[in-house]
């Protein structure tokens, strides 16, 4: 998957490859040497379809808290236990 | 004598290829080890170009199990490495320290064990967020939270400016779980908002984009349908301002004498 790789970077880094519409971005995906499935999701621009073909498994990309009472400071591992009434 | 072990964080921005800083890219190249959180696999396959030891993190992380208990453990692996002597580098989606608990915390603990550590700063969602919707922050101001965080707390909001609400969809998580809650925790979010907002105010879920070949997502609803609103981990709500700024008269009455006065003050002790 390297090539997919490379070419989401040069998507991303290049702002002229970005603006590529219609047929100009169908023939740069067809360029590409990755399995049929993986060139129509490029094609449709599905990002839901690309990631079930690459990943084994949703990513997770939640890095806070949600409340940072003093229970969270707790290391016995129940942080977050509702507090009393 | 043994290496003396380092720390950076840095973050690789939001979609792959056009956020990453060339400084945070030679951090992350010339690490011993690269731990990663990132919001996308593919984003993950690219840092694995980058350095032949790229680790990620997401295995931290499993259903039901306290976030703050990942976060520990995500924070013990890293700092493992550095107590070994490596230079390591912390690689995580957006800006490092931006809702991000567990980096800032690992700076200071390498610190307070006497290993060199510092952040990089990078392009957060909240960064795409002006771009994507035409929000300048600094024109009426703009509040941020998060969403249990607000639930939680008795907090003031100011109908004036803007509000953006992080992890909406783990509105009323108060266990921290690693799973959305329900349109019945949501409904007090947009019980707790209306006491702000008119219950039929535009709002909207907003998305940004991870790969080029993706639009963000930016979609428009009365805060009432929130509820029911299709959110994923990575949604963000943004609430525009429900009324104009309020002018504060006695304030601008002072800051008129004080005028008058330094232009007094001014005409007699100017040079002739």
């Amino acid at each position: 998957m390297s090539n997919l790789v490379a070419f989401l970077e040069s998507l991303g880094a290049d702002g002229r490859l970005d603006g590529l519409t219609g047929a100009d971005y169908a023939a740069a995906v067809d360029q590409l040497d990755l399995p049929a499935p993986v060139r129509e999701a490029l094609r449709r621009r599905d990002v839901a379809a690309l990631h079930a073909l690459v990943a084994d498994a949703p990513m997770m990309l939640v890095l806070v808290p949600g409340d940072e009472t003093p229970d969270d400071e707790d290391d016995d591992g129940k942080d977050g236990d509702a507090p009393a009434a | 004598m043994a290496r003396q072990g380092s720390l950076s964080c840095v973050g690789v921005g939001m979609v792959l290829g056009a956020h990453l800083a060339p400084r945070a890219r030679s951090l992350i190249e010339q690490a011993d080890v690269v731990f990663c959180v990132v919001s996308d696999p593919l984003v993950e396959q690219w840092l694995a170009g980058m350095n032949a030891d790229v680790r990620s993190l997401q295995d931290c992380y499993a259903p039901g199990r306290p976030r703050l208990d990942t976060y520990r453990e995500m924070q013990e692996r890293v700092l493992a490495q550095v107590r070994a002597g490596r230079r390591v580098c912390l690689a995580l989606y957006g800006h490092p320290g931006v809702f991000a608990r567990m980096p800032h915390e690992a700076v200071a603990a390498a610190r307070a064990e006497g290993h060199p550590a510092h952040m990089e700063p990078a392009i957060s969602a909240e960064d795409c967020l002006y771009a994507d919707l035409g929000i300048d922050p600094g024109r009426v101001g703009c509040q941020h939270h998060e969403a249990t965080q607000l639930l939680l707390n008795q907090r003031r909001l100011d109908p004036s400016a803007w509000l953006v609400v992080w992890q909406v969809a783990l509105a009323g998580d108060r266990r921290n779980l690693t799973r959305g809650t329900t349109p019945a925790h949501r409904a007090l979010l947009v019980e707790r908002l209306q006491r702000d907002y008119p219950r039929d105010h535009e709002v909207v879920v907003y998305e940004a984009a991870t790969l080029a070949i993706a639009a963000p997502r930016i979609e428009r609803l009365p805060l009432s349908a929130l509820p029911e609103a299709r959110l994923e981990l990575q949604s963000t709500l943004v609430v525009p301002p429900a009324m104009p700024l309020r002018a504060d008269p006695v304030m601008h009455a002072r800051l008129a004498a004080l005028e008058a006065g330094a232009c007094a003050m001014h005409t007699v002790t100017a040079p002739l």
